[in-house]
């Protein structure tokens, strides 16, 4: 492979079918959910880990398990609870009886062993549970009595929590949100998407998909993201939106010094990056453009940004400040002189 | 890296760059369209602003040297807002050349906007693209405006300040220096006088351009902390031309009166031209032309003139004697307006002026007037006091003789002697023609009392009682003492 050149639409296009058709399945199974399903498969196609904040009921478990059937992957799930234990998700060494009658401490795996770990109400455990699985999220390996052992490759957790119901809940520290990937925000559906639901899903049931994608297939579109180019102008796009989201930042706009505390951090930009690989190569493109950035940077950003008590007073969300850091950074990093006003309405046109 | 922008962009041509056509431009056209556009609006924005600044330190410019350098004159100012207005135009050009952004941020910024080339153009910048030049698309240009706010008021208040400038009467600070005396009245005064002189060519060329430089130096000399030295000058010159004045004005009096007699004379004697004695009186009378020429300029022009149109001085014919006589009331009222204007610049007084100007033929008959003095002196046995040897000195002062129908007055300063006056009607030469007469009588002084010396201010001498200031007013208290004066008489004058 010539690394200076670009993936070539042939090789492209065989990846973008089967991504797309990943998301045609999850878009099938779990009807009104599009945007989500597209940032959860671009979410997996970065190995990031997500977190699924919404309401019970609105199909968080429902689109992990599904995702997991898709992707011929190993699912596992654990309901967090404030008395589970790190070693009911890590693993523990116990000790054995073998069959000569000797004695030897034998390690039983957790549920963390697995390619895909559904973590249901992750803020009900407490927060030296969610420590454990938080670390090993970060390392991809989790460490017993000396012993390292690695997880299995690919490895996601797809936490969920409820923003409701928060009595009794261990709220997820900004430090450990920092290692999702992405917070996606599951919302209702329509009245027109629920009718359809009502009529074509007996007790809500979806329907099992017969097509999965390979574990060669998955390497393949994973090979495919790492041919993806970011150029310059767009990386030097994603860090000045990242340095942006800093109160301190001589860049930051005021909204900015006036309700957040804390920026994103450069795992931020990172993850940026390469959420915006996926996004171009689900669009299949062989090149991330700032389309790719505007797209999945709320959803990056979202939970990264810490807003002070001032934004809270005001109903200020950290997708407002996202909103008006996309509005406000110029992508070329242009700084426009005061009279020149810009009417994109032509170029949009 | 520019070159690899047109390799990869000039690729796109075959392809969907230029497929849609209408819906935008290729991108290399695009950036050089948008910089265009951009470049005119910068331009404007910022012209109008550095043309209002230009404008009005131009302004002040042309002011300061309309107010301090002689010589301003409107090219200058005109030449100084044209170089502003080549000043704000480059200054402009410099700021649209720093501002303006360069082609590949633009590339960037249009591929941004577009939101349908997916970085390809960004990677362009970098990198080959192979086959993925054919997926670049046509970039839209944005509408770009330009807020204006006030440049365009403030560049029309700058013009109005600039044309005020340029236009607005400004008196010369060079007429009045910092710390000068306040004597601009005093030295207007003379450099009018010294025009009136100079114009009607009444003293010499050498003594006008002599008091000319004088009146220079005592401008550039102007100093309040030398006030005395200041008002000496002035004084000094001020004495200067007016005796200058008196005596072109005695001299031209002389003329007029003489030229007056003599056309007199010709016309009598043009009446006469049947009798015997015509040629002889001709011949006395040209005798007399020539002498008179000898000694008066204007005459000796006309003779001149004469000798030009074939006249023979010492045979004119009577035809001959009525254009002379018509040349001489000519040259007499030249004379007359000149007068006037003596007397319009101050100096000679108007009446003294008018009387000469007026018309000099019904001058009184001198003979008669003495004649008639001393016998109404011998008469009511006393002296006739404050008649000045006619035709007056250059002052003023003295008998002034009028018109027919106008009364003589005695114009000049004299001492309250007490005297009784009269008006009194005096024969001319026997015509209808009469003059009033003005004269105070005064008892002589007898054997006893010896005449007293002449003092200051009363050049005729007498026994006149004089005001004299025993203190010192000096010249650097002038200004301060008129000023109190003048002020205390100009209620009373209105």
């Amino acid at each position: 492979m010539n690394q200076s050149s670009l993936i070539s639409p042939g090789e492209l296009q065989p990846v973008q079918r089967q991504a797309n058709r990943i998301l045609e399945e999850l878009d099938r199974i779990l009807l009104g959910h599009h945007d989500v399903h597209r940032l959860l498969l671009i979410g997996i196609l970065s190995r990031g880990h997500i977190l699924l904040e919404g309401l019970p009921g609105v199909g968080k478990t429902a689109l992990v398990k599904a995702l997991g059937q898709l992707l011929s992957l190993d699912f596992k799930r654990i309901q967090f609870t404030p008395d589970l234990l790190p070693s009911d998700i890590l693993g523990c060494n116990i000790l054995q009886m073998e069959e000569d009658g000797t004695r030897r401490m034998s390690f039983q795996p957790g549920a963390i062993f697995s390619n895909i770990l559904l973590a249901d109400e992750i803020n009900r455990a407490s927060p030296k549970t969610q420590s454990a699985m938080l670390e090993a999220m970060q390392e991809r390996a989790v460490t017993l009595l000396g012993e390292t052992r690695p997880l299995p490759d690919p490895f996601f957790v797809l936490a969920s929590q409820n923003p409701i119901e928060l009595e009794g809940t261990y709220p997820i520290p900004e430090a450990q949100l920092d290692r999702f990937l992405f917070k996606i925000t599951v919302s209702g559906v329509n009245s027109e998407v629920l009718t359809e639901i009502i009529t074509t899903r007996r007790r809500g049931e979806p329907p099992v998909s017969e097509w999965r994608l390979s574990r060669e297939e998955l390497n393949g579109l994973f090979a495919a993201m790492e041919r993806i180019y970011l150029s310059r102008p767009v990386a030097s796009y994603m860090a000045r939106l990242v340095a942006a989201g800093h109160p301190g930042d001589p860049s930051a706009l005021p909204e900015i010094k006036r309700y957040t505390a804390f920026g994103a951090s450069p795992r931020a930009a990172i993850a940026l990056a390469e959420s915006a690989r996926a996004a171009a190569l689900l669009a299949g493109r062989p090149t991330v453009g700032f389309e790719d950035v505007r797209l999945v940077a709320p959803a990056v950003l979202n939970h990264r940004l810490i807003l002070n008590y001032q934004a809270r007073l005001e109903k200020v969300t950290s997708y407002d400040l996202i909103d008006l850091l996309l509005k406000q950074i110029d992508p070329a990093g242009i700084e426009w002189p005061g009279d020149i006003v810009l009417d994109k309405a032509e170029a949009k046109a | 890296m520019t070159e690899k922008i047109c390799r990869n962009f000039g690729k796109q041509g075959d392809g969907a760059g230029q497929g849609a056509a209408g819906a935008g431009y290729p991108p290399e056209v695009a950036v050089g369209i948008m910089r265009r556009r951009l470049a005119r609006i910068l331009f404007r924005n910022r012209f109008w602003p550095f043309c209002s600044a230009a404008f009005f330190i131009v302004g002040l410019l042309i002011l300061g040297g309309r107010f301090l350098l002689p010589g301003w004159t409107l090219t200058e100012s005109l030449v100084l807002a044209g170089v502003a207005a080549v000043a704000a135009c480059g200054a402009a050009a410099y700021r649209v050349w720093r501002l303006l952004p360069d082609r590949r941020k633009l590339l960037v910024y249009l591929e941004s906007a577009s939101g349908s080339s997916g970085g390809l153009l960004s990677t362009g910048l970098e990198r080959e693209l192979g086959s993925w030049n054919a997926r670049i698309r046509p970039l839209a240009l944005p509408d770009i405006h330009g807020r204006l706010k006030y440049g365009l008021p403030a560049w029309l208040a700058a013009l109005v300040f600039l044309g005020g400038t340029v236009w607005c009467p400004v008196q010369r600070f060079d007429s009045l220096p910092s710390g000068a005396l306040q004597v601009t009245e005093e030295l207007e005064a003379l450099q009018e006088k010294l025009e009136v002189l100079e114009d009607e060519v009444l003293i010499p060329a050498g003594e006008a351009a002599e008091l000319k430089n004088a009146l220079a130096e005592l401008r550039d000399d102007n100093d309040a902390e030398r006030a005395g030295r200041t008002y000496e000058l002035l004084d000094k010159l001020t004495r200067r031309i007016d005796s200058a004045g008196a005596e072109a004005g005695t001299r031209l009096e002389e003329s007029v009166e003489a030229l007056g007699t003599l056309e007199t004379a010709a016309r009598t004697l043009a009446e006469f031209s049947a009798g015997a004695d015509f040629k002889e009186l001709s011949k006395e009378f040209g005798e007399i032309l020539k002498k008179l020429a000898a000694a008066d300029p204007a005459m000796a022009d006309l003779l001149k003139q004469m000798a030009a149109a074939g006249m023979d001085p010492n045979n004119l014919t009577p035809e001959a004697m009525n254009k002379l006589a018509e040349a001489m009331k000519q040259m007499s009222q030249a004379g007359g307006d000149a007068l006037r204007k003596l007397c319009d610049a101050g100096l000679i007084k108007k009446q003294l002026a008018g009387n000469r100007s007026g018309l000099g033929r019904r001058a009184v008959n001198e003979a008669a007037l003495k004649e008639w003095l001393e016998q109404q002196a011998r008469e009511r046995g006393g002296l006739c006091g404050g008649v000045c040897p006619f035709p007056g000195s250059g002052t003023g002062q003295g008998i002034a003789r009028g018109r027919a129908d106008a009364d003589l007055h005695f114009t000049g300063q004299t001492q309250d002697d007490g005297g009784e006056r009269r008006p009194v009607r005096l024969d001319h030469t026997g015509e209808a023609d009469q003059s009033v007469l003005l004269v105070s009588f005064t008892a002589p002084p007898g054997e006893n009392e010896e005449v007293r010396p002449a003092v200051a201010g009363n050049l005729q001498g007498g026994d006149a009682i004089v005001e004299q200031r025993q203190s010192t007013i000096r010249p650097e208290h002038r200004a301060a003492v008129e000023q109190y004066f003048k002020t205390r008489t100009q209620p009373q004058a209105k």
